[in-house]
């Protein structure tokens, strides 16, 4: 009996220790899979309809818009078989399709797959402002029209879109991962299915399944119409903890993950893992944003900045994985100001423009500190305690992120710390998107300067890149060091863990993770 | 006994459309707003309102709850309005992990639980007993997300001998059950030993010893069958906050569980999927009370319910 139970109790650690191990797929099935850690993204894989970055790292494998921004922002035809051609009239652009382009239903791409992805975008999707400035756009997002008069298709393959003038970063805008084509037939028919069960597009991968809160395994595009993907498979695995993102990574089950910038202090100095950590610093900033309305006075936003200390913060608080900021337009798109001096960390210069602006025994603010961002809280209470020297107190009120969303939009908001990412790359998707006054309402910001406004219309429709360039730093100056209306704080780095078996992949500026040149080399 | 479950099953409706009535109050008086999350960097007034109309949000609050409730009725809790799904089968989808996570770790809560209450009962006053009840106010003191981290660094990690995350075979289970299951563990064994200790002083045991019965069957056919009653009543408890789904738990060991869809609504304010999982718990709770009444009778004869029950 003894001997039965020692047996029984050998085969089942036998089998624990067989089925526990950490196995790659590669060496058991023959073929190139790469598994990357992923967040949930919980909505449907529809990156018109939702914007989450966790989407966007999936359907970027799918879904192709007509252009692509390479690194540096240099765009580059992709569905199309050159780049657009401008015509005169400086606002209309005439599009030849790549021939020979399949969706991977085996649909050949058409002129009026892509109208319909446009207008799609426009009456249901979440970034129709991308487009918004095609001729007639207004009139079919308020359902006066059910036509997009400013997109004229001419054949299968060639069609032309008019805008309402000259709008220079048009094709950037194009460019970005939610200005995807989507075959018009079957989209129609999936209906809500769309992103579900179904996803179709001309990209290097396809969905294989969706297992909703679990994983998203992509297949090869054997009909692929660019250069042909190496990976026979993706597999995103849905890993909601970042600590179990990295334990399954050193375990072996998973090739690659963004690592959480909360946990790089922790991983930063282990020897296994610093070989396999690389970074990359997206096209953005850190800022701290403000209520112009509420803290109207130009010199106490001022002071703010003084009060500022944004070296420690950079150094001690995030552990120099950032730099401090100097503009709002980060380096590397038109219109940043290299010259621009470093800001000064000068607690007395700070109570010194207080006592002029009529608070000589300080001033008492208020910050929203939205909790789903905890590196963003740990620096509001730095600034809150580096702020206190130079007589500026602080209160911090804690809210959640549909909290958050809500005073943000709604206006309520006193004061916060906020990032911005470009979505597309182009200063007028950095500094127009955040800042000009069509938008700042939303942002809780309210900041309408007639002179910065007017430089931002102006550069968008200027189609000389000096003169672009040149109002673009005119605008950065007075936003960031005449009004001070919002506050540049820091650029991040972030990081991601790449086994070294992993090849031909990086995360550049524009923050894409794109896995058709990616291969496995064991 | 029909016309007690009769009474318990019409008190039952009465508290579900309250806690219904209130999850649907607090969700619109806390500030959040599900539109604004949604649209994110496209907030501007014109998409909030169309939105708020596709989603119905728009309506008057009374005719939202009571196309709610009209819903409800007939099984139909409305779809989120994130993943446009029916909450319906996202709850199903929830409740089939959650449930198998459940079962197990309840197995092991009370297998584990039973045994070391029964034996420190028995072992009373010897080093045993002491440190079963040392293991047991370790147990129950120790984070549950604590003991998970350390399960998956040791077993998962050092040792490489299980799972670390996910829910894709079956060795998977063991170790989100026995992290989920060991604070369970340790109340029902503290809860065993006492009520144990109670009943082994009773005539009857003392009877039954007397009249040759063996030691073991003493404890576990008259000690143990008397002794169950408070174990019962916590076990109901214990195995409706194990199927109301345990947040930390999924989390670390990436588990698509209704805990997971607890907290997602929430966050989200994803009302129709708050409502949903809210209702979902308390008809849970309200199913497994009524159980555990109804087994009061089948373990103690003397317990009856009639007319003046």
């Amino acid at each position: 009996m003894q001997k039965k139970i020692l047996v029984l109790v050998c085969a089942i650690l036998a089998l624990i220790s067989v089925a526990g191990c950490g196995n790659s797929d590669t060496a058991n099935s023959g073929k190139k899979v790469l598994r990357m850690a992923a967040q949930d993204p919980q909505v449907p894989l529809d990156p018109q309809k939702h914007t989450y970055s966790h989407l966007l790292k999936i359907s970027d494998q799918i879904l192709e818009p007509l252009i692509i921004a390479g690194d540096g922002g240099q765009l580059k035809p992709l569905l199309l078989a050159e780049m657009p051609q401008l015509k005169d009239d400086k606002k209309t652009y005439s599009f030849t399709l790549k021939s020979g382009v399949k969706f991977h239903n085996g649909e050949i791409l058409k002129s009026s797959d892509v109208k319909y992805s446009f207008m799609r975008l426009l009456t249901e999707g979440k970034m129709g402002n991308l487009i918004d400035m095609i001729q007639g756009a207004d009139k079919l997002e308020k359902k006066e029209s059910n036509d997009l008069e400013g997109f004229k298709i001419i054949d299968d393959t060639h069609f032309e879109i008019t805008l309402t003038g000259p709008y220079v970063p048009f094709l950037a805008a194009i460019a970005t991962d939610y200005v995807v084509i989507y075959p018009e037939q079957a989209c129609k028919a999936a209906g809500n299915d769309w992103g579900i069960k179904t996803l179709i597009g001309t990209g290097p991968f396809k969905l294989e399944a969706y297992n909703q809160g679990t994983s998203v395994i992509l297949v090869k595009n054997e009909n692929y119409h660019g250069v042909a993907p190496k990976l026979d498979e993706v597999d995103f695995k849905f890993i909601q903890d970042p600590n179990t993102q990295v334990m399954e990574y050193q375990k072996g089950n998973v090739d690659l993950l963004q690592l959480d910038s909360a946990l790089y202090p922790t991983f930063a100095n282990n020897e296994e893992l610093k070989k396999d950590m690389h970074s990359f610093s997206p096209y953005g900033l850190v800022f701290l944003t403000m209520n112009t309305q509420k803290i109207s006075d130009p010199k106490v936003r001022e002071a703010l900045s003084y009060a500022i200390d944004r070296n420690a913060i950079c150094q001690d608080l995030l552990y120099g994985t950032a730099t401090p900021a100097k503009t709002f337009i980060p380096k590397g798109l038109l219109g940043y100001d290299e010259g621009a001096a470093e800001y000064a960390y000068n607690p007395e210069k700070a109570k010194q423009l207080l006592a002029e602006a009529g608070y000589p025994d300080g001033i008492d603010l208020v910050a929203q500190d939205n909790t789903k961002y905890p590196t963003y809280s740990k620096l509001l209470v730095a600034i809150q305690e580096q702020a206190k020297a130079a007589g500026i107190r602080i209160t911090i009120n804690q809210v959640d992120n549909a909290a958050w969303a809500d005073m943000k939009h709604s206006g309520k908001m006193t004061m916060a710390v906020s990032n911005w990412y470009i979505d597309y790359v182009d200063p007028d998707g950095m500094i127009y998107q955040t800042m000009s006054e069509k938008l700042t309402k939303q942002n809780s910001n309210f900041y309408a300067d007639p002179i910065f406004n007017n430089l931002l219309n102006t550069a968008r429709a200027t189609l000389d890149s000096s003169q672009r360039e040149a109002m673009y730093k005119q605008a950065d100056q007075i936003l960031t060091r005449k009004d001070y209306a919002a506050i540049p704080i820091c650029n991040e780095t972030m990081f991601y863990l790449a086994k070294s078996y992993v090849k031909g992949f990086n995360v550049d500026s524009s923050y894409r993770y794109y896995f058709g040149t990616t291969d496995i080399q064991k | 006994m029909l016309l007690y479950i009769a009474k318990r099953l019409c008190q039952t409706v009465f508290v579900l459309v309250g806690i219904t009535f209130a999850t649907f109050c607090l969700i619109n008086i806390v500030p959040g707003d599900p539109v604004q999350v949604m649209l994110e960097k496209r907030a501007d007034p014109e998409m909030i309102q169309q939105v708020r109309h596709e989603l119905g949000t728009d309506k008057p609050l009374p005719e939202q709850y009571i196309n709610f409730v009209e819903g409800a009725v007939k099984f139909d809790l409305g779809k989120s309005y994130f993943s446009k799904e029916p909450v319906m089968s996202m709850l199903l989808r929830g409740f089939l992990v959650t449930a198998k996570l459940a079962a197990i770790s309840f197995l092991f809560a009370v297998t584990i639980g039973i045994s070391c209450g029964m034996l420190a009962a028995i072992k009373r006053g010897k080093p045993t007993d002491s440190f079963l009840m040392m293991i047991a106010i370790l147990g129950m003191s120790a984070p549950s997300f604590w003991i998970a981290i350390i399960l998956q660094i040791i077993f998962g990690l050092k040792l490489n001998l299980l799972p670390l995350s996910g829910l894709d075979q079956p060795l998977c289970y063991i170790l989100p059950s026995i992290a989920l299951g060991t604070r369970y563990a340790a109340s029902i064994a503290r809860i065993t030993r006492t009520s144990m200790l109670d009943v082994i002083k009773q005539d009857y045991i003392r009877t039954a010893r007397a009249k040759g019965v063996k030691e073991s069957m003493v404890f576990i056919k008259h000690a143990l069958k008397n002794a169950l009653i408070p174990i019962v009543t916590l076990l109901g408890t214990q195995l409706g906050n194990m199927l109301a789904g345990s947040m930390l738990i999924e989390k670390v060991f990436s588990i698509s569980g209704i805990g997971k869809l607890a907290v997602d609504s929430m966050t989200n304010r994803d009302l129709p999927l708050v409502q949903g999982t809210v209702l979902y718990i308390a008809v849970i709770f309200v199913v497994i009370n009524l159980i555990v009444d109804l087994s009061y009778a089948l373990i103690d004869p003397k317990i009856r319910y009639g007319k003046g029950a």
